[in-house]
């Protein structure tokens, strides 16, 4: 079995730079996210070199670097691209495992064949990957030789670590690339072993004796023999809606007021479709910049808006700003299966379901606009323009149902 | 799959008014009518999202205008054109007096 990984290092740096059109070669960090505590989060290269690095406080961080721009994080838009990137590789026919943000790795067997060898699976893939945010191409026979290979290729050359060639690949790489913990590198270190090569060079029991499971999986990855299967992920079916505010929205009446609405866009399209929503992920782009995200897994798949809406309302109460354009992507991979049914049905059920047939036909006579609802955006504001909007009309919210 | 923008209510409407040499509203056309105003009951400032692109900068005045009609009407001290938040629609008994007490609720805004 061969693997191939493709790493895009700084990704999640790289692409709030790229939303906040900010150039990788200046003094720039990642500042916290709103309400977080004030740590550093990634920095480019400039940043590193006048001393700033991940988990500096920002004054300690500014201090050290004068010139040190902040940028705001942008977790949605980070996911967001690596769904496009792991959505482009399955596109060419690989099973895609996620390890970390900025890192895919899958099998490469089958696509040997599909694109002519190897040179042509490394072909295909350069083609899938964004422009310019410098990703690199590791091929080794296990999954640690390939991620290795991976961090010690160049954007412009991949790195084909083969079988015979592993051990005189890994023998010189630094002993901190093993998958240990802290304190047992630090152990390593005080033994004297700095680099992976030593670590093949150790017997297996005394290891294992030293360092126990942990001890004798880093063993087997220093001698390129990692048993480590690879777990790729089932890609989802998402179904996607957005809306967008047209006014910079904070209050949670209206952020919940629009989430029902894309909530039941959703589940009426998962419904056709005969599935059931299985994993909501909530994204809000906020006002100057920035992204919220919040991703829900459902105990049970459904397609019931009073299920869905129980589920996602909490998650917006921890939206951090104003919120310009509202997405909620279901993952429709789910099946409805059998639930348990009441007995006796309430009376307000059928008032619903009456008024709801109610409202569909006089949409159907007269447009989506013909019954619409008012709800509170920002009460508190001193501009009557923005307390108050319009937003179509939900049977099972309205008042008095 | 596609959005629906919200309808905010309350959107300012441009009204066409005259004003005094020092600048208060002095006549109204409502409903292609001059009204004259009878009285002001009272006028206050409002700045607001100023720390947006688009801040806001209004000089509210509340008017008794003919028959006896309250409404509220702003300047844009940014454009200069005159807004209401009225949609025209005020009840028919809504009249009042220019010597009545201001409303127990105190200002709008």
């Amino acid at each position: 079995m061969s693997v191939l990984t493709v790493v895009i290092p700084l990704f999640t740096l790289r692409v709030a730079l790229h939303a906040a059109r900010r150039p990788f070669d200046l003094p720039i960090a990642l500042g916290p996210q709103p309400g977080d505590p004030a740590f550093i989060g990634l920095c480019t290269p400039p940043a590193s070199a006048l001393g700033v690095r991940p988990g500096l406080r920002v004054g300690e961080a500014l201090a050290r670097c004068p010139g040190l721009e902040l940028i705001v994080p942008d977790p949605g838009g980070s996911a967001h691209a690596q769904e496009i990137v792991t959505g482009r590789l399955e596109g060419i026919g690989a099973s895609v495992e996620e390890t970390a943000d900025g890192v895919w790795r899958f099998a490469i067997g089958g696509l040997e064949r599909l694109h002519s060898g190897v040179p042509g699976v490394i072909r295909r893939v350069r083609s899938v990957l964004p422009v310019g945010m410098d990703a690199r191409i590791g091929i080794g026979p296990t999954p640690f030789s390939s991620f290795q290979a991976a961090y010690q290729a160049t954007p412009r050359s991949p790195l084909h670590i083969t079988r015979d060639e592993v051990a005189d690949f890994l023998t010189p790489l630094p002993v901190r690339r093993l998958p240990l913990d802290e304190r047992r590198l630090r152990d390593l270190d005080h033994m004297g072993i700095t680099t992976i090569g030593q670590v093949a060079a150790l017997e297996r029991p005394h290891m294992v004796d030293r360092f126990g499971r942990d001890g004798l999986r880093a063993w087997n990855a220093a001698r390129g023999e990692d048993t480590d299967r690879l777990d790729p992920r089932d890609p989802p079916e998402p179904v996607e809606a957005a809306f967008h505010f047209p006014d910079p929205v904070g209050a949670l009446p209206a952020l919940h007021a629009a989430a029902r609405h894309l909530l039941t866009q959703l589940a009426a399209s998962v419904e056709r479709r005969g599935a059931a929503i299985r994993g909501l992920t909530l994204r809000a782009w906020m006002e100057g910049g920035g992204s919220w995200t919040r991703t829900i897994t459902l105990r049970q798949a459904t397609v019931q808006i009073d299920r869905l809406t129980i589920t996602a309302f909490p998650a917006l109460a921890d939206v951090t700003g104003p919120v310009e354009t509202l997405v909620i992507r279901a993952d429709a991979s789910g099946h409805v299966a059998g639930h348990q049914i009441v007995l006796a049905d309430p009376g307000s059920a059928e008032r619903i379901r009456r008024t709801g047939e109610a409202v569909r036909q006089i949409r159907s006579a007269h447009g989506d606009d013909a019954v619409l609802q008012a709800v509170e955006m920002e009460p508190w504001s001193r501009l009557p323009e923005r307390r108050w909007a319009l937003v179509p009309y939900d049977v099972s919210t309205s008042p008095g149902r | 799959m596609g959005s629906r923008p919200l309808r905010r209510l309350d959107q300012p409407r441009p009204l066409t008014v005259v004003v005094s040499p020092g600048g208060l509203p002095h006549a109204l056309t409502v409903r292609g009518r001059r009204r004259p105003v009878i009285a002001i009951r009272d006028d206050w400032l409002v700045q607001d999202r100023w720390w947006t692109d688009a801040p806001v900068d209004r000089h509210y005045h509340e008017l008794v205008i003919e028959p006896g009609r309250l409404i509220i009407v702003f300047q844009d001290l940014h454009s200069g054109g005159w807004f209401t938040h009225d949609q025209g629609s005020a009840p028919a008994d809504h009249v009042v007096r220019p010597d009545d007490p201001a409303p127990p609720t105190g200002r709008p805004f």
